[in-house]
């Protein structure tokens, strides 16, 4: 290649983390290259955060110090490691000390710091359900309770971080003066004094005030997060088999009542803990005592709907009748427009469980109640759930309720409802699947999303234009999009009697200009041919899937995702004349390696599509295409379609052994990569079970050549290949009716120069060979040793590596003596650890067997005493010249 | 029980983190792995990568273009951390691979691979947020001073971080340094991860980064006939193709690392040497996941919904 023409390098070193920087004044920053410093650690820096060097500390002394830090990421890295670490603390001190420790983290004033705790507190939560016994109302002596969540506010003395001299290297031993963190530690409450003989108890209420505090960050993602907690919380009590029944009846108790309908009641409990006396410490700032009390307890109710919406189907029908249809029931009098908001989205998620009777006579009332509401919000919820409720109820009311719903909410003066009203008519009329028949203003309606009925549709095809939907004026560029989304179920629902009634809506919407209205449409081309049948596909559907063919990559991809499926929708004739351009097909996503593997990933459900002939000629080609390309998982994915061409083909004689033949003609590839293909494909027929004879019959002999290939990788392929057919049964497991191509390849492949290879065949020698083997082995790695080289190195398997291994062991004196003492050290000590443990005199195989894979095929490495070698033998060799 | 590399390896391809112990373990036996390394590994036939720079799921990508070990060699020119959001992951990924495959993965040292510069650049502060305290990043730097610094391809490719070193005439001389330790400011060893080809010049000359050299063609050219060989691979710049080959052949730059830091818009490569020599630069695009888990979801906990294709709720009706 040219110098001139190639791209000027650019310096990279030099990118600050600055913000804005687009990329032209990067690079040119870049190329200034402005030379790195060199200096030294900035060490002053590094010594807060290097006070908490882990070693020294136990699980329980990390907890508290790093919820205690100063430094917010030690907090935030505390909020997300809890859940492993609490694991090694005995249960009395978890409740005694990390507990509290919950609540503070919960009421972390870093924002980062909650939100790393809030989507771990259920496991942690759990952890104490799962470990420690459940009594109600201990008040005094458990910690949490009773609102206690604000009563332990963070420590005003953090810890202080405190300025260490620094020495200049990092010391080699960890021994160092005490440093006052570590003096801090001191004032833990004494732990050995802790008497840990008896369990303590738990209230079940113990989390619920950090529960509620988390559920009402003013932070949305951290409150979402705790929802979510909840909701595990529950899945786990009512599906977790060891939980005993009493426990579980009372943690069931208490979230649902006292987490769920508790936050709902802020006003009423804050009223009730006023008159108890609880550990205060003076501390002001509780939940309860929040300046704006009023508004936190709309806040609750807000999030009790929301989570009744949540736990709905989790619950079951039983709970939610008892529970939650009484709370909705309170809500038609409900002040605050937001939480009727979540209130009728409730509605719609209970409707979804609850039997009709309660429907009717229970959530319907309170449905029309909120369809009406003088906020939009609320009626914008009813209109989102009005499927939901549909799908539930007989045909009839459905049918009634369906039309007058649509009415009401798509004539609503809120923009926002009538969009709504847009988003869910597909939805809706998929409730009438497969039975029903759907009411016409229902289809009108859906149809009205799409673009304006062209009267003109040779004025646009003559100019190419997809403006074709711009006729009004502005129009909302969602409306195709949801209209698009909603095509498949919609035609699915109507038939295909009605297709001609779609097909011009569909047809503009084809040509809309927003990429994802084309995509959503490609990726449902084939659920469309199939409802409409193959002559209509072929009338209709085919030019549509030949223009995705040339359009944009997103396009394209959906398209891919479901070739075989729509090719299937084609008469069979039609389906024939198109094989040939499958070619045209790839060549079109050249440039896409994942589009091309798209394509590979169909190709067994293409080749099932067509008559032997025509997998040979058209789609066995593709293929070979396939598994010649430049990225590893194409040919991956091309390899693994073989076993379905080959099982296509097997009755047609003369097609079985075409394909055969072009398979074995990969054993003799020139390029290397296409010999481990074919070990490959042959790997792919093993492991879909194809016949062992026919196996023997027309494979082995190939691949037993492969035994020596020059390439390394060849014989990898193979040693595995032949390691997995020794392996199952239905091969060669039995050693003594393994054919001789077997037998000689894993000879060979054991004796191979590389460990890899061996590693994956030897296991399969007899007992003879292997004893041979070792031995043979053991004195090679002890010879290479004394040549101070690496036991088994990759220079062997050139044919011209012997000059490089001289040339290596002639000019590094220094150093090859002294890993020479240091792999006789290993050997010796191993050897010495081995006759310690009894094992020498069993069977010497057991002693490298039990090491094996990774001791065998690393031998001079792995077992190493960390402990024989000190820093002083790391210096090996005289100072640069 | 001993140390089970394919578990870390399974679990590190999942993005998951190892336990800080783990890769203590696994540090430590890789040192002693590297230690018996010369100063000039020989190897055959590797696809060969250039800098990473904590891109995870760009490494994952170039696995799934070059092909998973052990079925591929790889050989890997430094520059595994600093910059990218994931260096713990990556190092990691590619410390296991070296360890479970030590003739399949080469490793050799870029100019990252030091305490000092990852304490600049991203690597010391990953591991801090990612581990809570230093160790891992001790471990890892620890480690670092055992990595070879040059590679010899089938006899015909010298392959090193950054370029060449006035006081370096002949590889023997690199076979001999003492490599075991920081980076230094100046040296044989600092010229081999810090310096770069100059198109515009014949001969050695300052740098502009501040260290190693700037070497040009005529250098190039009697490097390689004293040690008889074809052709100069490295790493450590920028390409926006991904690539770049200059003097008529006889040096290419490989680079890894698509859309650098996330915003630089550029290509990167891989390049396939073919047991005879043939080099093919395979060149490739930001894996898409890093749209899904990038630097604009860093801050929010709040997961992108991946785009809804078309309707779906149809299908459980059916």
């Amino acid at each position: 290649m040219a110098e001139n023409q190639d791209p000027l390098p650019v310096r990279e070193e030099d990118l600050e983390d600055g913000n804005e920087l687009d990329s032209e004044d990067l690079l040119a920053e870049m190329a200034e290259g402005v030379p790195e410093h060199l200096s030294d650690v900035a060490a002053e820096e590094m010594e807060d955060e290097e006070l908490l060097l882990d070693d020294s500390l136990s699980p329980l002394e990390k907890i508290f110090l790093y919820v205690k830090s100063d430094l917010v990421f030690h907090r935030v890295f505390i909020a997300k490691e809890l859940p492993s670490l609490i694991r090694d603390v005995e249960i009395s001190e978890a409740v005694e000390y990390v507990l509290p420790l919950m609540n503070s983290l919960g009421t972390d004033p870093e924002d980062h710091v909650r939100e790393a705790f809030a989507p771990e507190v259920d496991k942690i939560i759990w952890f104490y359900y799962s470990h420690c016994p459940l009594r109600e109302n201990t008040s005094d002596n458990v910690q949490g309770d009773n609102g206690s969540i604000n009563s332990r506010p963070m420590t005003p003395q953090r810890p202080q971080t405190p300025q260490r001299p620094h020495t200049p290297q990092r010391p080699q031993t960890p021994q160092r003066p005490q440093t006052p963190i570590q003096q801090q530690l001191q004032q833990l409450p004494a732990q050995p004094q802790t008497p840990t003989s008896h369990l303590p108890y738990l209230s079940p209420a113990a989390f619920t005030p950090l529960l509620h505090a988390l559920l009402l960050d003013q932070n949305t993602s951290i409150a979402a997060a705790a929802q979510a907690a909840v909701q595990s919380l529950v899945e786990r009590i009512l599906e977790e088999p060891d939980v005993n029944p009493k426990e579980k009846e009372l943690l069931e108790r208490e979230t649902l009542e006292g987490v769920v309908l508790g936050i709902g009641k802020l006003d009423q409990e804050k009223a009730k803990r006023e008159d108890l006396e609880w550990d205060a410490d003076g501390d002001d700032t509780s939940v309860g005592a929040v300046a704006g009390g009023e508004e936190e307890a709309e806040l609750g109710r807000m999030t009790m709907m929301t989570l009744i919406s949540s736990l709905a189907p989790i619950v079951g029908p039983e709970k939610c009748a008892r529970l939650f249809v009484p709370e909705l029931d309170k809500m038609s009098d409900e002040p605050v427009f937001y939480v009727r908001k979540e209130a009728a989205l409730a509605v719609g998620s209970l409707a979804g469980i609850l039997p009709l009777d309660i429907i009717t006579s229970k959530l319907l009332p309170i449905y029309d109640h909120f369809s009406t509401d003088a906020i939009w919000h609320v009626r914008r919820s009813c209109c989102l759930v009005l499927a939901t409720i549909c799908s539930r109820l007989p045909e009839e009311m459905k049918a009634e309720r369906a039309v007058k719903g649509i009415e009401l909410f798509a004539g609503d003066v809120s923009r926002s409802v009538r969009s709504a009203a847009g988003e869910i008519i597909g939805e809706l009329i998929a409730t009438f699947h497969p039975n029903g028949k759907v009411p016409e203003s229902l289809v009108q309606h859906f149809l009205s999303l799409g673009p304006v009925r062209e009267s003109t549709i040779g004025i646009t095809n003559v100019t190419g234009s997809a403006y074709n939907n711009t006729g009004i004026g502005q129009r909302d560029p969602e409306r195709p999009v949801i209209c698009a989304y909603n095509f498949p179920a919609v035609v699915l629902t109507l038939g295909e009697s009605r297709w001609d009634d779609l097909k011009e809506t569909y047809f503009s919407l084809t040509r809309d200009m927003q990429i994802k209205v084309r995509r959503s449409l490609a990726c449902s081309l084939h659920e469309i041919a199939k409802v409409i049948g193959p002559s209509k596909t072929e009338r209709d559907l085919l030019s549509v899937f030949r223009s995705y063919l040339d359009d944009m990559d997103e396009v394209k991809s959906g398209l891919m995702e479901h070739l075989a499926d729509f090719i299937e929708c084609l008469p069979l004739n039609t389906r024939n004349d198109y094989l040939p351009s499958l070619n045209d097909v790839w060549d079109g996503v050249n440039h896409q390696w994942r589009l091309r593997d798209e394509i590979a990933k169909q190709l067994p459900a293409l080749c099932r599509l067509f008559n032997s002939q025509n997998v040979i000629n058209h789609i066995l080609p593709l293929t070979i295409r396939a598994i010649k390309d430049d990225v590893a998982s194409v040919r991956e994915t091309a390899v693994s379609s073989f076993p379905t061409l080959f099982q296509v083909v097997r009755n047609d004689e003369s097609c079985y052994n075409d394909m055969i033949k072009r398979v074995c003609e990969f054993a003799s590839d020139n390029k290397f990569r296409g010999r481990v293909v074919f070990v490959q494909i042959c790997n792919a027929l093993v492991s879909t079970d194809y016949p062992k004879e026919e196996f023997a019959r027309h494979f082995l002999n190939d691949l037993e050549k492969l035994a020596s290939d020059r390439v390394i990788n060849v014989r990898i392929a193979l040693a595995r290949l032949v390691g997995e057919l020794c392996r199952m049964e239905q091969y060669y497991q039995d050693s003594s009716s393994r054919p001789s191509q077997i037998n000689n390849m894993l000879r060979r492949l054991a004796d191979d120069t590389d460990v890899d290879v061996r590693g994956f065949v030897f296991l399969y020698l007899t007992p003879e060979e292997r004893s041979k083997f070792i031995s043979s082995t053991i004195q090679a790695m002890a010879e290479s040793a004394e040549n101070g080289l690496a036991p088994i190195s990759e220079e062997n398997d050139l044919d011209n590596g012997g000059s490089i291994t001289q040339e290596t062991h002639d000019s590094t004196p220094i150093m090859t003596n002294v890993n020479n003492e240091e792999k006789h050290d290993t050997e010796k000590s191993k050897e010495s650890r081995d006759m310690e443990n009894g094992r020498e005199n069993d069977d010497p195989l057991d002693a490298i067997m039990g090491e094996i894979p990774i001791a065998f095929i690393r031998s001079n490495v792995i077992e190493v005493d960390n402990n024989s070698r000190s820093s002083s033998s790391l210096m090996v060799s005289s100072p640069p010249p | 029980m001993g140390l089970d590399l394919d578990a870390c390896i399974s679990q590190l391809l999942q993005k998951q983190l190892l336990a800080e112990s783990l890769i203590k373990e696994i540090c430590e036996k890789t040192k002693e792995l590297l230690m018996n390394e010369s100063n000039c590994v020989s190897i055959s036939a590797p696809v060969t990568v250039g800098d990473i720079h904590g891109q995870f799921y760009d490494l994952i990508e170039i696995f799934r273009i070059g092909g998973y070990c052990p079925s591929t060699n790889y050989l890997f020119l430094g520059d595994y951390v600093d910059r990218g959001l994931f260096s713990v992951e990556t190092i990691s990924l590619l410390t296991c691979l070296k360890l479970r495959y030590p003739h399949r993965v080469q490793l050799v040292r870029g100019n990252h691979e030091s305490r000092a510069v990852t304490q600049t650049y991203g690597f010391y502060t990953e591991c801090v947020r990612k581990y809570g305290s230093t160790n891992v990043w001790h471990y890892f730097t620890d480690m670092f001073d055992y990595l070879t610094l040059s590679v010899v391809i089938d006899d015909r490719i010298f392959c090193v971080h950054g370029g060449l070193s006035p006081s370096i005439h002949s590889i023997d001389q690199i076979k001999i340094l003492d490599r075991y330790r920081e980076i230094p400011h100046e040296g044989p060893m600092a010229d081999l991860v810090w310096s770069d080809p100059d198109p515009d010049k014949d001969e050695f000359a300052i740098s502009p980064r501040g260290a190693g050299y700037t070497f040009g063609g005529l250098v190039v050219k009697k490097f390689l006939e004293i040690n008889n060989m074809e052709h100069i691979l490295r790493a450590h710049q920028l390409c926006m193709e991904g690539y770049q080959v200059l003097y008529d052949d006889r040096l290419s730059t490989v680079w890894s690392a698509p859309n650098y830091c996330y915003r630089c818009g550029n290509m990167a490569s891989i390049l396939e040497v073919g047991v005879d020599g043939q080099r093919f630069f395979n060149v490739f695009d930001a894996a898409p996941e890093n749209d899904r888990d990038g630097p604009s979801q860093q801050t929010s906990l709040e997961k992108k919904v991946s785009d809804n294709v078309y309707i779906t709720f149809f299908f459980y009706l059916v």
